[in-house]
């Protein structure tokens, strides 16, 4: 067997694992996937939004956190001004229930540090000033802590903005992120809580030292992971919904993941050792595991493909010279074969899986309005093929020492 | 939510589900290699019964009476197609088998076929004055040498053009010189043939590198 043979047959075997492992938890609590976690848990509640020049999108998302229907007399809505040189702060002062915390350019972990410190409920939620909880959220959200374990709960981002093929993509994507998310739920492993919309208990930043890292890029992957290495659950509320805006430019879209990706890999960095430390239970023995061999499959994948492109241009460019020489075809169609292999079956398979997830996530999440059109097919076969190119830029411009919120 | 003790187990049930789903395709890939293995043992063993036999039946017109040769060079010329698909059908059948199976004993045997047919075909153009042209080319089956790989597609490319336009008319015979075959590594020596591809017209000319379909064509 060819060592490219290996390579295939092995991410084929990791690929089907990782599907399987998720679709065999979805159809344990399928039934209950959507479930009430139980009675309402409407305790004190404040409601941070961090914001950094956000004029165009501050008013409708404080409206969505007004009218969420949690009870007025347990909600405080926090809104920090990082540093705005927009009109975000005229925007903010015209709700009058809103206390505004104007403050210098410090970063998005350190403003919200700051107005939890200044905020006077025991569970505090997060909300990006370009996102929009849906009716309720905020309740489904806070009925998790009623398990006192919890530390935090995040809900499930969809992309508001569906225009363009890249924010048709996005949705997408969080659509899967967020039905991968609640299956990972019930594995007690979700190691992300999105700023879109998560909520934290006190005590639970008290314990893990005091909130978010302002050193991490991706502060809401690094508060997740912190939380399950001290122990404290971190739980997805499927039914909190909550609409974000997506980037609609390449440009901002690049600049989001080279964040996301370089914040995963200091993220990692400060809690890799605990890898395979059954005390620290599926944070050790699954999650950290699991990020390191996306990582690693991720790198090694790339570079494999890029040597079976090269190889493949090469060989094309010495076949076309040499056929251009010898004034001989440079394309023939009868030697173009399909027969079936041992990867036919395999790449059925991997579809089908693929697939699976896919319908039962767009089932999921209705008010998406997935469509299966031209920017799913762009979705599944070049959207996630930019992925690793994107892991590799991140990894050299993290090793540079890349700073850039 | 999953309980504790599923929790755990979900990972276990799910990694020997994925071994059985993966070994299955292992299986199913590997019979599918097998069964294309066989169907060219089998056609091999086709040919090989027809060689004897139309070896038997021209022997037996010799003996019985002088005007055998138009037998005999119309069962060559069955048998130079035959050959010369069942050998592109290994060349492809190989690439597809990707579980090990690489076919380099059907490849073998099909390369000793080729060369009794090659030699078949010269005793009966000396013998029966047959109006063809016999082409060996000679090629490495096993190359790591992109510039070596792509000039022999070419190459290859080329020959298969004319064979094409002149059907009968010549004797394409390709052989693998690495396949550790005896009689064509000696032949390989006695015509010091050093670099590849290379084409044998008429056990005469010989052509090394790369050549032109025109250039082979002035030859035959």
């Amino acid at each position: 067997m060819e060592f490219l043979t290996g390579v295939y047959l092995f991410y084929i075997l990791t690929t089907m694992y990782v599907s399987i492992v998720g679709l065999m938890v979805y159809y344990r609590i399928r039934d209950e996937f959507m479930d009430d976690p139980g009675a309402e848990f409407n305790k004190g509640l404040s409601v941070i939004v961090p914001a950094y020049n956000e004029e165009k999108t501050i008013g409708a998302t404080l409206q969505a956190i007004i009218d969420n229907g949690y009870p007025k007399d347990k909600l405080e809505i926090i809104v920090v001004n990082d540093g705005s040189t927009d009109g975000t702060v005229d925007v903010v002062k015209k709700y009058k229930s809103v206390i505004l915390l104007d403050k210098p350019n410090s970063g998005k972990a350190d403003s919200v540090n700051k107005a939890i410190k200044k905020s006077k409920h025991e569970f505090v939620a997060i909300i990006d000033a370009d996102s929009y909880p849906q009716k309720n959220a905020l309740k489904e959200i806070m009925k998790y802590f009623a398990d006192e374990k919890v530390g935090g709960v995040t809900g499930a981002a969809l992309v508001k903005n569906r225009n363009n093929l890249l924010e048709k993509c996005q949705a997408m994507e969080y659509v899967l992120i967020a039905w991968t998310r609640k299956s990972l739920d019930a594995v007690h492993s979700v190691f992300v809580t999105p700023g879109a919309l998560s909520a934290y208990r006190k005590t639970a930043l008290k314990d893990i030292g005091g909130g978010f890292d302002t050193k991490v890029m991706t502060e809401d992957i690094e508060i997740a992971w912190n939380l399950l290495r001290h122990k404290w659950k971190t739980r997805m509320a499927i039914r909190a919904k909550v609409f974000t805006s997506a980037p609609s430019k390449v440009k901002a879209w690049y600049n989001q993941r080279i964040r996301w990706n370089v914040g995963g890999f200091q993220t990692l960095v400060k809690h890799w050792h605990l890898i395979g430390k059954k005390e620290y239970n599926m944070f050790g023995v699954f999650v950290i595991p699991f990020f390191i061999s996306h990582l690693v499959i991720s790198f090694t994948g790339f570079f494999v493909f890029l040597w079976v492109i090269f190889s493949k241009l090469y060989n094309w460019f010495l076949f076309s010279r040499y056929s251009i020489q010898q004034d001989s075809a440079v394309f023939d169609l009868s030697e173009i074969y399909l027969l079936p292999s041992v990867f036919t079956y395999f790449a059925l398979l991997v579809v089908l899986l693929f697939g699976l997830a896919i319908y039962y996530s767009f089932k999921t999440f209705k008010e998406a309005k997935i469509k299966i059109d031209f920017a799913f097919f762009f979705y599944a076969l070049i959207y996630l093929s930019v992925f690793p190119i994107l892991l590799i830029i991140s990894l050299y411009l993290w090793k540079r020492g890349y700073a850039k919120w | 939510m999953v309980s504790e003790h599923n929790e755990k187990s979900v990972f276990g049930k799910a990694l020997v589900f994925t071994m059985v789903l993966f070994f299955v395709g292992i299986s199913l890939g590997m019979f599918i290699e097998s069964h294309r293995t066989s169907l060219i043992e089998k056609q091999y063993d086709e040919l090989q019964f027809e060689v004897l036999d139309s070896k038997l039946r021209s022997d037996f017109y010799q003996l019985i009476e002088e005007d055998f040769c138009e037998i005999a060079v119309a069962d060559n010329l069955r048998f130079s197609d035959r050959i010369y698909e069942n050998g592109k059908k290994i060349d492809i059948y190989g690439k597809f088998n990707r579980l090990g199976n690489s076919l380099d004993d059907e490849k073998r045997k099909y390369a000793l076929l080729k060369t009794e047919f090659w030699l078949n075909s010269i005793l009966l153009r000396d013998k029966c004055g047959a109006d063809y042209d016999t082409v060996v080319y000679f090629y490495l089956d096993d190359v790591s040498d992109d510039n070596i790989k792509q000039s022999q597609n070419v190459q290859s490319n080329i020959l298969s053009s004319l064979k094409e336009e002149y059907g009968a008319g010549i004797m394409l015979i390709p052989l693998p010189i690495d396949m550790g075959i005896s009689v064509v590594d000696s032949f390989v020596e006695l015509k010091g043939i050093s670099e590849y591809p290379t084409i044998l017209i008429n056990e005469e000319i010989k052509l090394e590198g790369l050549h032109s379909y025109e250039d082979i064509e002035k030859l035959i």
